[in-house]
């Protein structure tokens, strides 16, 4: 077949673009250290790498999520143990005045603690975290117990924060569940206090067991509170096992394999040195040499 | 009359014969590199013999004429794969700048998508705070912004061709006219026995630019001049007349009209290919399905985050109002979505007019995420064509990795595809040095036979003179 330079020489030139451009873009990745830059480097990969980037995204927020409400917890917590300790100290206080050797002015002692007590409980129900109040529901702006007697003025909405997708926690116990229904735990105080300035001993032997359901009542909201906070903590660690995970996977689709990379630029780059060693050689080979 | 001196012109014919060989093959050696030069070869044929004594004697050889080498089929070839390179190759730029805009990085839409959600997810776990529903609105700002921003530089990918396309007519036209010229010239100097070489390897090269530039097909008339048709059939040139394209401004759009002496026509995009036609795709196809789609995308999502705004109630008590306006077209033929992403913006400003609780007063509360919940549950909803928000941007952005890709490819065949019909023509009609040298070498000793032919009738006429 009849041949001619120019079309030797364009066939070489365009074998060298070729090989330029190729070797670039292995440059490009290795140096970048990623395989998708554009949407055209793998069309196809673009949606695993949106939802793998999103559902890290989200998994961070999820994380934060958890750790505000058992931020939170860890208050409402706090809290209810000191409750509880007032809860004990009245029930001492009343198992010490049915002992019935007690003077009046004893009891009018115990009277002026049980009415400090329920002081510090009311502290405890009306209980702030950066300015909201703890135990009102969704009115924690204002605070949830006040009067004589005390009444329960929060609401009776339980606020749920997404720990993951369309998956609820809550994030609070209500004022009314812990302090008022089924037992008034101020009205406990108030009856304590009467019977005590009474030395109603009868009274305050009925009143025992009521003061048990009233530390019932806070034990076992508290310890609701205990389990789902101690849920979180598992929640917490399928997160981060699940990110870590979205993080392999976007790197699979995102990443470039540089030994991958490194291999074929080493190929690339011999391809190249062949083309360019070959334009050396065309013009030797001439009749010109000949004649 | 021969004799003797009848064979010096023997001889001499075959000096200047081998003087015009050498010219030929000197020629061709010199054009070897010229763009477009067919290589020339040297007609010959013997002269008609006369009768000397009872037999015939030839009289030398003529040189009849010069002719060049042509192969229609590749001519055929390099015009239409012309066109298909220039089509690939024209989109090229333009669609990576789309690909561009539409970008993958991760501080695209999508992400601005998600950072929204998660600022509510934010307000859900502390309702009442400014901060944070100041953040709202910031987020929702951000993804408000950037839909208008693509928007705005989809627009100026499409000012950037419609100014390329204005540049190339006037070179288109000043080729038409070339052609319909060298149409003339070429009969007119063929009339004449010579012939036009040079002119028509000129008008293979510019039917190739036209192709490249416009796609074009042709055919040679029986007058011998060349007629230049667009893909649609709509003439270009028609023996010595151009046509002439016009481009004008329709609505801010470059719009081609073919001029052709009496009557006018509209050019779309099934008459046109080459360059012209691959970046009229591209603004006419590619940039306005992508237009189309983030309108719908941003359509949808405000929708959706306007409806459960509405349904919720701020933090004065009052029911929530929209968050996102936008601005639809009012043209009936328009999607419902047409102009919603260029025009999208947060239609709130202050903290306390975003709706995070749905209790209505007097029962609101400071506390109330109800409405916070109701709209990070959108996020994973199926909303848009079947798709979340996240996924059809990510469908968007891989359509147009897709017809990148396919571009790439394209491109890369077509000038696979031109590159072979180059060497294929350079095979059939380019100018090999090698065997033009061998002809030199040939004529050259053609030369020195003849002289020394002349040499030894000479030496006989002497012999002959001396008697």
């Amino acid at each position: 077949m009849r041949t001619t330079p120019s079309s030797i020489y364009r066939s070489i030139q365009y074998n060298i673009e070729q090989g330029r451009s190729n070797l670039d873009g292995l440059y490009l990745q290795a140096s970048t250290g990623k395989k998708v830059e554009v949407a055209s480097d793998d069309p196809a990969a673009v949606r695993a790498i949106e939802m793998s980037r999103s559902q890290i995204t989200m998994a961070d927020r999820y994380t934060e999520n958890i750790e505000t409400v058992q931020d939170s917890m860890d208050s409402c917590d706090s809290y209810l143990s000191t409750a509880e300790d007032v809860m004990q100290r009245m029930k001492e206080i009343a198992t010490a005045a049915l002992n019935g050797s007690l003077s009046d002015a004893d009891l009018a002692t115990y009277a002026d603690e049980v009415v400090t007590l329920k002081e510090q409980m009311l502290d405890i129900a009306n209980a702030q975290v950066n300015g909201k109040y703890l135990f009102a529901g969704f009115r924690d702006d204002q605070p949830p117990f006040s009067g004589d007697p005390v009444i329960y003025s929060g609401t009776e909405d339980i606020k749920y924060v997404e720990s993951g997708p369309a998956e609820y926690i809550q994030s609070n116990l209500l004022g009314s569940d812990l302090f008022i229904d089924p037992v008034d735990v101020f009205a406990e105080f108030d009856s304590l206090v009467t019977a005590l300035d009474t030395g109603d001993t009868a009274t305050i032997q009925a009143q025992m067991s009521s003061i048990e359901e009233a530390s019932d009542q806070l034990r076992t909201q508290r310890g609701v509170m205990g389990n789902n906070n101690a849920r979180l903590d598992d929640s917490l660690s399928l997160i981060a096992d699940s990110k870590l995970q979205l993080q392999e996977r976007l790197s699979r689709y995102e990443d470039a394999d540089l030994t991958e990379v490194l291999t074929e630029m080493t190929q690339a780059e011999t391809a190249l040195e062949a083309a360019l060693a070959v334009s050396s050689r065309i013009s030797d080979l001439s009749l010109l040499n000949y004649l | 009359m021969s004799g003797l001196f009848g064979a010096l012109n023997v001889g001499k014919t075959g000096l200047m014969l081998s003087q015009k060989g050498v010219e030929v093959a000197g020629n061709n050696v010199t054009n070897a590199n010229t763009e477009g030069y067919s290589r020339q070869t040297l007609e010959v044929s013997s002269a008609p013999s006369l009768e000397f004594n009872g037999t015939m004697v030839g009289q030398g050889a003529v040189a009849t004429g010069i002719a060049r080498e042509e192969s229609v089929f590749v001519t055929q070839q390099l015009i239409d794969k012309s066109a298909d390179f220039g089509e690939q190759d024209a989109m090229t730029e333009s669609l990576e700048e789309v690909e561009r805009i539409v970008s993958v990085s991760d501080n695209n839409l999508a992400a601005d998508i998600d950072e929204f959600f998660v600022s509510w997810q934010s307000l859900s776990t502390d309702p009442s705070s400014d901060v944070t529903r100041q953040e709202v609105i910031q987020m929702g700002d951000i993804i408000a912004d950037n839909l208008v921003q693509m928007n705005d530089e989809l627009e100026n990918v499409q000012e950037n061709i419609n100014v390329s396309i204005e540049s190339e007519v006037e070179s288109l036209n000043q080729m038409l006219e070339q052609v319909a010229e060298l149409n003339q010239r070429i009969v007119s100097t063929e009339v004449t026995g010579d012939s036009a070489n040079g002119l028509l390897d000129e008008q293979d090269l510019l039917l190739q630019e036209l192709a490249q530039t416009i796609g074009i097909q042709t055919y040679t008339t029986e007058s011998g001049m060349v007629s230049v048709q667009l893909s649609s059939g709509l003439p270009l040139v028609e023996g010595g007349d151009a046509s002439t394209v016009v481009a004008n401004r329709v609505a801010g759009d470059v719009q081609l009209t073919l001029n052709m002496g009496g009557s006018e026509a509209t050019l779309g995009l099934d008459d046109v290919g080459g360059e012209i036609g691959g970046m009229l795709t591209v603004r006419d196809e590619v940039i306005p399905d992508v237009q189309s789609d983030l309108d719908q995308l941003a359509y949808t999502f405000a929708n959706e985050i306007n409806a459960i705004h509405e349904a919720g109630v701020d933090s004065d008590g009052n029911s929530g109002s929209a968050f996102f306006s936008y601005t639809t077209s009012s043209d009936p033929s328009a999607e419902a979505w047409t102009g919603a992403a260029s025009t999208l913006a947060v239609a709130i400003t202050e903290p306390s007019e975003v709706a995070v609780g749905t209790i209505l007063p007097p029962d609101n509360t400071s506390g109330d995420n109800t409405n916070a919940l109701a709209m990070v549950a959108l996020q994973e909803q199926e909303l848009v064509d079947g798709s979340t928000f996240n996924e059809f941007y990510s469908k968007i952005a891989s359509g147009v990795g897709l017809d990148v890709e396919r571009n790439e490819f394209e491109l890369s065949v077509a000038e696979d595809a031109l590159v072979q019909v180059q060497n294929m023509r350079d095979v059939a009609v380019g100018v090999s040095t090698d065997e033009e040298l061998l002809l030199l070498t040939q004529y050259q000793s053609g030369y020195q036979a003849s002289a020394k032919y002349i040499s030894a009738v000479q030496d006989m006429l002497d012999v002959l003179m001396a008697i």
